[in-house]
């Protein structure tokens, strides 16, 4: 159980890896197209962290994730990072809490389903708006997370080193 | 936390879910962008122009050293001279260029009476941010009287797309080829119209289509498509692209071009804004 300068101190660092990579995207992943897309780290940022911590403290965390994403990416409706994220976290939570520990592994699949449920949700109102494109929106969530895959690696690390800083004594 | 999250989760969870409520509604009743987003994003804006400043910076050092194998074999007084005369030869295409870009708008200006003198020239800060849009950061906002649905044209006079979003100091623009642009359009050899829409599986290609067009129209292959500017909402006669093929959709009963825009979205550092028009009628 930690204190709450402690939990303070957590959720301090998270935010600042977090913000770390938000920098990195912008600045460096933007501009670059592998395959025919930008790697795109915004999922990686709701599933790894997430995979790390309990539900409800991954789902919140997440849901922070996906309200800055909002306010900064363009998209066909105001909040969608804000209603995506917050499955995506608490999926990969619920993920290393019984399936997988947390991990490589646990974070490479968290991310799957964060750029799943992603690319799904894009197709979804592309179908609404009656722009129907099933096909190529799973194709494109498919380059996405092949060409942002191997980045879980070194973010992962950097969360995991967090995690540890912030139970030293777990 | 344990406990905090016992005794609040349903709280905190009620919080997110008005907080992403709000969000939308904020959004749906502002006609230029959610007060959040613009926060966010003016407070975005001078990083954007930085990273770019410095992804500039590095390209140009990395052009720059790309020659120096080549140079190294030149002897020094010929290298001295060489690169004094680079010096002045960079200070000179950059002057060219600029004085290319003035007569280009000049010469726009003198043409297009329509667009009366409210052209706006911006700097691109940023391009596609996510791979499911195609849009275009500009450094100007509200400030400089920018708008929501503005067209922004290249030199050329040519349509890169629509403001979507505004805030003080930014804005962003969805071009041609987004999903969610859709304008009226006409064909200049025969006069046909139809609606240029953005397409996702043709977004990746930078290509557009051109719907509804009357059944028995007569396209072929390089035919100019303009904007048509019916209904008053965007000038006309400013340049879509060309037709690069003529399809028939899946009901077999009405046909539709691909459209390849004439501006090379990827390759925009400079565009014009235009903030008021005449109708011509």
């Amino acid at each position: 159980m930690l204190a709450r300068n402690e939990i303070i101190f957590k959720w301090t660092l998270y935010a600042a890896a977090t913000a770390l990579c938000f920098f990195v995207q912008g600045a460096l992943l933007q501009r670059i197209t592998v395959w025919g897309v930008i790697p795109f780290l915004y999922p990686l940022l709701a599933a790894i962290p997430a995979s790390y911590e309990k539900p409800v403290s991954a789902t919140i965390f997440a849901l922070a994730v996906g309200v800055f994403c909002d306010l900064i990416l363009p998209g066909s409706i105001p909040c969608f990072y804000t209603l995506v994220f917050p499955l995506a976290g608490l999926c990969a939570s619920l993920l290393s809490q019984s399936l997988l520990p947390a991990g490589i592994l646990c974070s490479l699949s968290g991310t799957a389903i964060a750029f799943l449920m992603t690319g799904l949700f894009h197709c979804l109102l592309l179908w609404i708006n009656g722009k129907t494109a099933w096909g190529a929106g799973l194709f494109l969530t498919l380059r996405e997370f092949c060409v942002t895959a191997p980045l879980t690696v070194p973010v992962n690390l950097l969360y995991r080193a967090v995690f540890r800083k912030t139970h030293l004594y777990d | 936390m344990k406990k905090f999250l016992r005794d609040h989760g349903l709280w905190v969870l009620f919080a997110a879910a008005v907080i992403s409520v709000a969000l939308a509604v904020m959004s749906l009743f502002s006609t230029t962008s959610s007060p959040l987003t613009n926060v966010a994003n003016t407070l975005a804006s001078p990083f954007r122009s930085a990273c770019t400043a410095v992804a500039d910076w590095f390209n140009d050092k990395q052009n720059y050293y790309k020659d120096t194998t080549a140079l190294e074999a030149e002897n020094a007084a010929l290298r001295k001279q060489m690169a004094e005369m680079e010096e002045t030869v960079r200070q000179a295409e950059a002057a060219l260029e600029e004085n290319k870009l003035l007569r280009e708008l000049l010469n726009l200006r003198e043409q297009r009476r329509d667009l009366t003198s409210d052209l706006e020239a911006a700097t691109v800060t940023e391009h596609t941010v996510t791979n499911w849009t195609s849009s275009l950061t500009l450094n100007k906002g509200t400030t400089h009287g920018v708008e929501v649905n503005d067209c922004v044209i290249d030199e050329t006079g040519a349509l890169v797309g629509i403001i979507s979003e505004v805030g003080v100091n930014w804005s962003t623009v969805l071009t041609l080829v987004d999903t969610d642009t859709s304008l009226g359009a006409k064909v200049f050899r025969t006069q046909d119209l139809g609606l240029a829409q953005g397409n996702f599986t043709l977004m990746g290609k930078n290509r557009l289509r051109l719907d509804y067009l009357p059944a028995d129209c007569q396209l072929l292959g390089g035919d100019l498509v303009m904007t048509s500017g019916l209904g008053g909402y965007y000038p006309s006669d400013l340049v879509i692209g060309s037709v690069e093929e003529v399809q028939v959709d899946d009901s077999g009963a009405a046909s539709y071009a691909i459209l390849v825009p004439k501006v090379d979205f990827d390759a925009l550092t400079e565009v014009f804004i235009i903030k008021s028009f005449d109708i011509v009628t």
